[in-house]
């Protein structure tokens, strides 16, 4: 089942498995991700800095630059305040 | 134990799990009933004493089969969706890495942002079910009470309905509760969605201005 996340919290994902270099291939598996759009946002993510890649036998391999922290930790910290602002909810 | 993050999410996702799981246990209690309700109804074995009241229990059947289904449906796809976030958290016994429970929180927001249409339409199938339960609950109470009364004494025909009667009130309680806790649930993560619509807005920002 496919859940439909918006395009931050994509970047999110595809940055926190980047940590060690990953190939095209298994971010889109591990992302969730079709091809196409996998395509797009590794572009953009290596357009603004976020991700580098690099050419290792013949494949290329993307990991997550110093930039990329700095988003993943901000990000962090505003998902998990959704828990600690928003009166919860329980049984 | 600390009142982490964690702890939060993880009690708010067994809570609308359990929920959730709660809903499609009593979806397929309703089809059930209505069914039964329909059988006894094409039968002609309903003992009102009048044939409005037959009439109207035979179309009350009819929209309790109906809307046990929808009912189901809707549980069943929202449960499948929580069951997903959840598998992760399942049998951890320890505490979970901070990535895993922003990944768990991530799903979560996301899944309520897919299903918040269902679960409103759930909290309407939930009333409407919850009321006609009642009611149909009310006619069998009457059916027994009848069928007491005429015989003038309580015969064993009248205590076969008493339990029918029962379930029925139990059914259109446990569905008018679960409306209650779905608008709970509902309320806190609209809150949170704006929330996270904000820490958008933001997190924008912050990607244009490191671009610069």
């Amino acid at each position: 089942m496919r859940i439909r996340r918006s395009p931050y919290e994509i970047y999110w994902e595809i940055l926190v498995f980047c940590k060690a270099p990953r190939s095209f291939t298994a971010i889109i598996n591990r992302c969730d991700l079709n091809s196409k759009t996998g395509q797009e946002y590794l572009e953009f993510l290596v357009a603004k800095g976020y991700l580098a890649a690099a050419t290792e036998g013949g494949r290329t391999l993307y990991t997550a630059t110093a930039r990329a922290g700095e988003y993943i930790a901000l990000f962090t910290q505003m998902y998990r305040s959704l828990f600690d602002t928003v009166p919860g909810f329980k049984l | 134990m600390t009142d982490t993050t964690e702890t939060r999410f993880r009690r708010e996702l067994s809570s609308f799990f359990a929920m959730t799981l709660l809903n499609v246990v009593f979806a397929v209690q309703a089809i059930g009933l209505g069914v039964a309700y329909i059988v006894a109804s094409v039968h002609g074995t309903s003992e009102l004493p009048t044939p409005a009241l037959r009439v109207l229990a035979g179309a009350l059947a009819l929209v309790s089969l109906v809307l046990g289904l929808a009912w189901m449906r809707t549980s069943a796809r929202v449960l499948r969706g929580v069951t997903l976030v959840r598998r992760p958290f399942r049998r951890r016994r320890g505490p979970a890495s901070e990535e895993d429970v922003t990944r768990g929180i991530v799903g979560l927001v996301a899944h309520y942002r897919e299903h918040r249409r269902t679960i409103r339409t759930m909290i309407i199938v939930c009333v409407t079910g919850g009321l006609v339960f009642l009611v149909q609950g009310v006619v069998a109470a009457v059916e027994s009470a009848s069928v007491a009364l005429g015989a003038g004494s309580v015969t064993m025909n009248a205590l076969a309905l008493v339990p029918a009667a029962l379930i029925s009130l139990v059914m259109g309680l446990v569905a008018l509760l679960s409306s209650y806790y779905f608008s709970r649930f509902s309320q806190a993560w609209d809150l949170r969605l704006e929330e996270t619509a904000r820490a958008e807005e933001q997190l924008k920002v912050a990607m244009e201005l490191d671009a610069e």
